[in-house]
């Protein structure tokens, strides 16, 4: 910077360049800009297709504004079902986001039952849902209707960011109903500077923010995420934006992105607040000292094969957070892997496409085949008779 | 009884006396604290002064009531057309003075802080932002934080309260901007700084103007990012959330006033409806898990 100056020349300038370079070229996209502005018009103003989540599914179960949805694969190839558990910030429609980009679709194809835990929105009332009610409570009794259904002892258990940490919970407390644990781009270990997220999570004052807000809302979390890379999320994104308003496949995507991203529910005050005090701040879960529902949370409990992917260039979730707790696992058959993407592009970009959904599909299917419990052997006696009875929303 | 006597007995007179000796008493008031050695012994002379001049000021403007209302003569004077102008001319005079006052006072606080010049347009805006909320701390801040008396003075305390709170949100909340604006200015000026440089050593920058925005996207990623983790940041983004908080917390208890004599619940009755409907589902759920295994 130059020295100290108040001439109002100095800061308002424009850049010295080459004058007739400059000139010329601003002239041919100047040009060039009109003409896209004239195809955007017409991408702008005919019917875009923007709408997300579109493979079909039923809903379940219902416990309050949480929803199970399933979805049916045409051919079952892979005995034991899926439960996958989503974060509480932005919604599971992330896993379906559009056709060709769609998680969900990939695991129907190779022939997974998946069932999907709709978090919902929580209004002001849910403010005193703590991490218990969500892990002990909703998803637990997921899991038991899943059991129910399928008589089945254990079922596999994917988690997602958030989610992941709560599978992880979950299977810590309730391995006996964990048949194979997948975490994605989950954060266990907080002790990390490495994400802007966990620096600002430790500035904070999370019983303030939730005694003064109840609900931690979703417009005030987005406008967090985006703050952590400004310069990226809330400039260079638009201008890519700009860019291609004249292709209409890119407009799509685009919009079906927004979409998802700013649908973001308030997340419950007290479970915010257990999640920055508890896990941000002091670490408890790394360290094995979370209480959850009076039980202490011992990852050593972690028995059945865990596969932990998460994303090389991940700035919510920072793999350093992410790529030591496998080792504080009692399981014996784990696996850590990195993929060369970001934080959302690991679900949604389509070189990763290739890479997680089908490595995913084919770490079930051989635990499915190999495991030391036959597929056979996990169907409860006489199951299909009590499921049948206790199971309204079953077909 | 005579027409002298009429007039010293009248109503008239009787409320011009008054209006003198009211006028009289304050006047002397005014005069005997603003010149008693003890007047106020414990104010520094600067505020002594200002409180003084306050008084002056409030008998200026009674005495420019006076003068006008008691006009007795003249017919035409009590007409409303010819007194209010008048009245209003007079009064504003002190009033103006004060503005004054206050203006030369806001421009002093805004050379200090200045002090050897600013860096930046940034840096100049945020100054006077500071200056300004400097001078609201100083001169209105403790008028809200007068006591109030009274049957209403718990009502009057939470509207002062959400007053002070908002505008300190407002000044966490600029200063925040300041810090995040601070990165977009710097960007451009090392940007035309490495412009300038190649441009001395003869050679061609870029002519693709993609390029240049690639090259001021990266820069201004790479200060964000320092930024976002700098202690000033944490200090402001603490500090403005507080003050957000401490705001939204005195607008609930200010709307609490506002809407209880509605037939409206406030947040804070619905609060405790959901919190002791919370605690009965989780019993009522415990116990049906226990009932049916």
């Amino acid at each position: 910077m130059k020295g100290k100056s108040t001439n109002w020349e100095d800061f308002v300038s424009p850049l010295k360049i080459s004058g007739d370079i400059l000139l010329s070229k601003m002239a041919w996209e100047s040009a060039k800009a009109v003409n896209r502005l004239r195809t955007a018009r017409d991408v702008l103003l005919s019917p875009l297709h923007t709408d997300i989540a579109q493979t079909p599914y039923d809903i379940v179960y219902e416990e309050d504004r949480v929803k199970l949805k399933y979805y049916q694969p045409k051919e079952k190839k892979i005995q034991t079902p899926l439960l996958v558990t989503y974060a509480l910030v932005n919604r599971e429609t992330m896993l379906d986001l559009q056709p060709g980009r769609s998680v969900v679709q990939t695991f129907l194809d190779a022939g997974l039952d998946i069932y999907m835990i709709d978090w919902g929105y929580p209004t002001r009332k849910d403010r005193y849902i703590t991490i218990d009610d969500h892990v002990n409570g909703y998803m637990d009794n997921a899991v038991d209707f899943i059991l129910r259904k399928h008589c089945i002892r254990s079922l596999s258990l994917m988690g997602i960011c958030m989610g992941g940490t709560f599978s992880l919970i979950y299977a810590a407390l309730h391995p006996e109903k964990v048949k194979n644990l997948i975490t994605t781009v989950t954060p266990v270990d907080f002790d990390t500077e490495e994400g802007i997220l966990n620096v600002w999570a430790k500035a904070i004052d999370a019983d303030g923010i939730v005694e003064a807000y109840g609900n931690v809302t979703g417009d005030i979390l987005n406008l967090g995420f985006l703050l952590l890379n400004p310069a990226r999320l809330m400039i260079d994104k638009y201008v890519g934006f700009l860019e291609n308003v004249d292709k209409k496949d890119f407009v799509e995507n685009f919009v079906r992105m927004e979409r998802w991203i700013f649908d973001s529910p308030d997340v419950p005050g007290e479970t915010f607040r257990q999640f920055i005090n508890d896990l941000y701040k002091k670490n408890l879960l790394f360290k094995n000292k979370l209480e959850i529902g009076g039980q202490r949370v011992d990852l050593g409990r972690v028995t059945m094969p865990v596969l932990n992917i998460y994303a090389k260039y991940d700035h919510l979730v920072p793999p350093s957070s992410s790529d030591k707790f496998t080792r504080k696992l009692g399981s014996l058959d784990k696996e850590d892997v990195c993929l060369d993407t970001g934080h959302i592009g690991i679900y949604v970009s389509s070189k990763t496409q290739k890479d997680f959904a089908p490595r995913i599909v084919s770490w079930l299917s051989q635990r499915d085949r190999d495991g030391k419990e036959k597929p056979e052997e996990n169907i409860l006696k006489g199951g299909k008779k009590r499921a049948k009875r206790r199971s309204p929303f079953s077909k | 009884m005579t027409e002298e006597k009429k007039q010293t007995t009248g109503p008239e007179t009787l409320y011009n006396s008054w209006m003198k000796a009211t006028a009289d008493f304050w006047g002397s008031v005014a005069r005997t604290w603003s010149t008693r050695p003890g007047g106020f012994p414990a104010a520094p002379d600067k505020e002594a002064a200002q409180v003084k001049d306050l008084w002056l000021s409030l008998y200026e403007m009674w005495q420019t009531f006076f003068s006008v209302v008691s006009k007795g003569d003249d017919p035409d004077s009590r007409r409303p057309a010819t007194l209010l102008p008048e009245l209003i001319m007079k009064a504003a005079q002190p009033l103006w003075a004060g503005y004054f006052l206050l203006h030369k006072q806001w421009q002093e606080g805004i050379s200090a802080l200045r002090g050897n010049g600013p860096e930046s347009l940034g840096e100049m805006a945020r100054n006077m932002s500071r200056a300004w909320f400097d001078l609201y701390e100083k001169e209105f801040q403790q008028i809200l934080n007068l006591p109030q008396l009274g049957l209403t003075r718990f009502y009057q305390e939470r509207v002062n309260r959400i007053i002070e709170k908002f505008t300190k949100f407002q000044s966490e909340l600029t200063e925040f901007l300041h810090i995040l604006y601070d990165p977009l200015e710097k960007v451009f000026q090392a940007l035309q700084e490495d412009v300038d440089t190649l441009s001395k050593r003869g050679e061609d920058f870029i002519e693709d103007s993609r390029a240049y925005y690639q090259i001021w996207i990266r820069k201004l990623e790479e200060h964000y990012s320092n930024l976002l983790r700098s202690p000033e940041y944490l200090q402001s983004l603490g500090s403005t959330l507080k003050a957000l908080q401490d705001f939204r917390k005195s607008r609930e208890q200010f709307l609490i006033d506002v809407i209880q004599d509605l037939p409206v619940a406030t947040n804070r009755e619905m609060d405790e409806l959901y919190r002791d409907l919370y605690v009965l589902k989780k019993r009522v759920k415990a116990l049906e898990k226990r009932v049916k295994p």
